[in-house]
């Protein structure tokens, strides 16, 4: 145990220097001198929906006040930049919707979409006060129903969201209002039966792909916090044959694998996506965890958060403090981000860093806004419960 | 037949909802160093967010090769140079050409344009108006690293935020020394202006007059100098601070005129005055068109004066260095040549030429900008929209 300790601590300090000798080493301009050099992947323009995102939005060049245009670019867009993780297609929608982003009010479909990325910015109180309004027009709006009742989720509003559940009635298919009612319940102490509401809708054979994904990675992440790592693992599998490149799946996949055990195979398993932040963080994490160290890795994540934070970002707090915790070893700074981050989004991850940081910088009642929440809404997580625990032991 | 493709988008839109978290963003990095009249630049833009910008995967395989992207390199500069402009003193520094090289930062692969932009004048504060990817990624960022003259700055452009202003602040010391150098620069760089000190001294090196030694022309030389710096330094701090405005049209000709004058008074004495005074009454014509060459001097009060003070001392010392590289020259012409008391008029005559040929430049140049304000009143004042117009127009 204690050597444990004193070997991780010293594989940060060797990461440490790492990171400070190799930005240094490979940050130079150079010129190819092949030709033929491969330097960059981007989406084939010959992919269908990239050729529409580029004819949308060339129409919208030469006519830059049609509405009914740049809703449909932004919608494509968003849509886009979901699946693909990547918040430059926010940005686009954000450019396509400039005339109408900052009206106080806006045509209701634009506001629609002002709400949701809004939301992406983590914007939460402008994106709820935009769903609102739209709701107040259109009390039937599916995706504005959708929408609010996953930012309260997020938010831990869980009785408004549920609220907004139950009113996807006849707003959206069937199962999108199982999902989401079952999404409240699995943080609200009833993650067993959640887990069976998923299952079957997973299961069922007129819910739509989209919904099955949703439903199979809420049921993965929910059987990994009850300690059902076999469920889990198969449920986030089931998901990713249906969509590969889902970032959110494949974050939280990776998260409940480190959980197993079984760290050894994150990296593969996000080999294809480390352009994405979140994920190349979670290979520097189980690549640590291994007792491997990648200098190169780590200086690229490294670099990677310090773009974010000159460019002034908080959605990425939580990542961030994992970062500041897990690949840098300082507590101070991880409890600080990871406590303003509570402040914006409060789901299980963002429970269990701010009590970690809180237990490494030896300040455990720190983290009391999360055990207030754990107690309060019956929150079960077994990593949230093992803390827990161990700090009730340590007070008394 | 309509709710197909509203469930279908309503599908699409899920996952935003569900949980909009996307890690990849759109930054360029800028590294600029402005010193003297000339800012380096190195602008690196992701290779992506050119793709989307100017198109480099030219056979649209979803790989950019090296090929690709140098046979794109004039599409890049003419979608860049635009979109990144710097004036100093309101005046615009256009960028020369630029080099073209490959980066990867934070494991993304990058284009580096590298070019230096001249400006007309001396740089004491810089503004730069950053507008690339905005039009197509509302949330794309340009990060700045600005150093100038030795001090570092920082800067974050957003469509929000497209422009910074950087003045030439830092410490007394920094003000000091940047000052200085900026005087001696100036007379170094200046042809007319070392052509008229050349002129003022003449006489007292040259002139063949065995009751005077060397040092005390040296000593007539220093006194004639400080007299011109002194006069100089008073209408340059009365321009700096607007005290006193001369449009450069008239300052330009005056200038060659005090070079004429001063080089005909050398060969035949027509001002019969003791050279310290055409020191001073010339050295307050050529102050006020160094103020041009100063700028505006965005500084505190206290460093303004303090750069005031250290600029005229660049000048006066460099004037005095020149004085006593002068002198032996003289020394050795008077005590080898008997016949060099023909120096002092064929030397003279020499700059007289050039001062006419400078006059008659300036003075037809002048001539044409007049010429040109005129024309552009006659428009402004037949314009349908000139400001009597406006308040003219009787309400409702």
């Amino acid at each position: 145990m204690m050597s444990d300790d004193r070997l991780g601590r010293l594989r940060r300090l060797a990461c440490l220097l790492c990171l400070l000798v190799a930005p240094a080493a490979n940050a130079a301009p150079f010129i190819p001198s092949d030709t033929n050099e491969i330097l960059e992947r981007v989406e084939p323009s010959r992919d269908p929906v990239e050729g529409e995102l580029r004819r949308l939005s060339a129409a919208l060049a030469i006519d830059r006040g049609n509405g009914p245009l740049a809703v449909k670019l932004a919608r494509l867009s968003i849509a886009r930049g979901q699946l693909l993780g990547d918040a430059r297609y926010f940005g686009r929608a954000d450019a396509a919707l400039a005339p109408w982003l900052n009206l106080p009010d806006p045509p209701i479909d634009v506001r629609l979409l002002r709400g949701i990325l809004r939301q992406s910015n983590h914007d939460f109180t402008a994106a709820l006060d935009d769903l609102g309004k739209v709701l107040s027009g259109e009390p039937h709006n599916g995706q504005a129903r959708l929408t609010r009742a996953v930012v309260r989720l997020v938010r831990a509003e869980y009785n408004a969201a549920r609220g907004d559940c139950v009113q996807l009635i006849g707003a959206a298919p069937p199962s999108v209002m199982r999902v989401c009612l079952a999404a409240v319940a699995a943080m609200t102490g009833h993650a067993r039966t959640a887990q069976a509401a998923l299952t079957i809708t997973a299961d069922q054979a007129d819910t739509p792909p989209a919904v099955r994904v949703w439903a199979l990675t809420l049921a993965g992440e929910t059987a990994a916090r009850t300690g059902d790592s076999r469920t889990a693992m198969g449920a986030f599998e089931r998901a990713r044959a249906l969509a590969p490149d889902d970032a959110y799946l494949l974050a939280a996949y990776a998260d409940a694998l480190a959980d197993a055990g079984r760290a050894v195979d994150v990296p593969d398993l996000l080999a294809a996506h480390t352009r994405i932040d979140s994920l190349l963080l979670r290979v520097a994490e189980a690549e640590l965890q291994l007792g491997r160290h990648d200098p190169d890795l780590l200086a690229q994540l490294a670099e990677r958060f310090e773009t974010s934070r000159l460019r002034g970002e908080t959605t990425h707090q939580r990542e961030e403090a994992r970062f500041a915790l897990h690949i840098l070893g300082r507590p101070d700074a991880a409890l600080r981000l990871a406590r303003a981050n509570w402040q914006v989004q409060r789901e299980p991850a963002d429970a269990r860093i701010f009590l970690e940081a809180a237990i490494a910088a030896g300040v455990p009642l720190e983290a009391d806004p999360v055990l207030i929440w754990r107690r309060d809404n019956g929150v079960e997580d077994i990593q949230l419960t093992r803390m827990v625990s161990s700090i009730e032991r340590g007070v008394r | 037949m309509n709710s197909v493709p509203r469930c279908f988008l309503l599908m699409v839109m899920l996952w935003p909802a569900a949980v909009a978290r996307a890690d990849i963003t759109s930054t360029s990095y800028l590294a600029l160093v402005a010193q003297d009249r000339q800012i380096d630049v190195q602008w690196s833009l992701a290779l992506r967010d050119l793709e989307d910008a100017v198109g480099l995967d030219s056979n649209g395989d979803g790989e950019i090769t090296w090929g690709e992207l140098r046979a794109a390199s004039d599409r890049i500069t003419a979608y860049a140079h635009p979109r990144l402009r710097f004036t100093s003193a309101g005046i615009e520094c256009p960028a020369g050409e630029a080099q073209l090289l490959v980066d990867r930062l934070g494991g993304t692969p990058y284009a580096v344009l590298r070019y230096t932009a001249r400006c007309p004048t001396a740089i004491t504060n810089l503004d730069v108006v950053y507008a690339a990817l905005f039009e197509i990624d509302r949330r794309h960022r340009g990060l700045a690293s600005v150093t100038l003259n030795g001090t570092r700055h920082a800067a974050v452009f957003s469509p929000g935020q497209p422009s910074a202003h950087f003045a030439a602040t830092g410490s007394a010391l920094s003000v000091m020394r940047q000052f200085f150098a900026a005087g001696m620069a100036h007379l170094a760089e200046g042809a007319d202006h070392l052509l008229f000190i050349a002129m003022l001294l003449a006489p007292s090196v040259l002139r063949p007059d065995p009751s005077s030694g060397s040092l005390s022309r040296l000593a007539d030389a220093v006194r004639t100098l400080t007299a011109f710096t002194l006069a100089h330094g008073l209408t340059l701090t009365l321009a700096v601070l607007r005290l006193a405005e001369v449009p450069p049209t008239l300052v330009e000709p005056a200038i060659a005129l005090t070079i004429l004058l001063t080089a005909a008074d050398n060969v035949y004495p027509i001002l019969s005055w003791p050279r310290e005074r055409i020191a001073f009454v010339f050295g307050l014509i050529h102050g006020l068109s160094v103020a041009s060459s100063l700028g505006a001097l965005d500084l505190a009060p206290g460093l303004r004066a303090l750069a005031l003070l250290s600029f005229n001392m660049g000048l006066e010392v460099t004037q005095v260095l020149i004085a006593v590289a002068l002198a032996p020259i003289g020394f050795c012409l008077r005590a080898t040549r008997p016949a060099s008391y023909r120096v002092l008029p064929i030397v003279s005559g020499a700059a007289l030429i050039i001062a006419m040929l400078w006059l008659s430049d300036r003075l037809q140049s002048s001539a044409q900008s007049a010429v040109l304000r005129y024309q552009a009143r006659l428009l402004t004042d037949h314009s349908p929209i000139s400001p009597a117009t406006v308040h003219g127009t009787p309400e409702g």
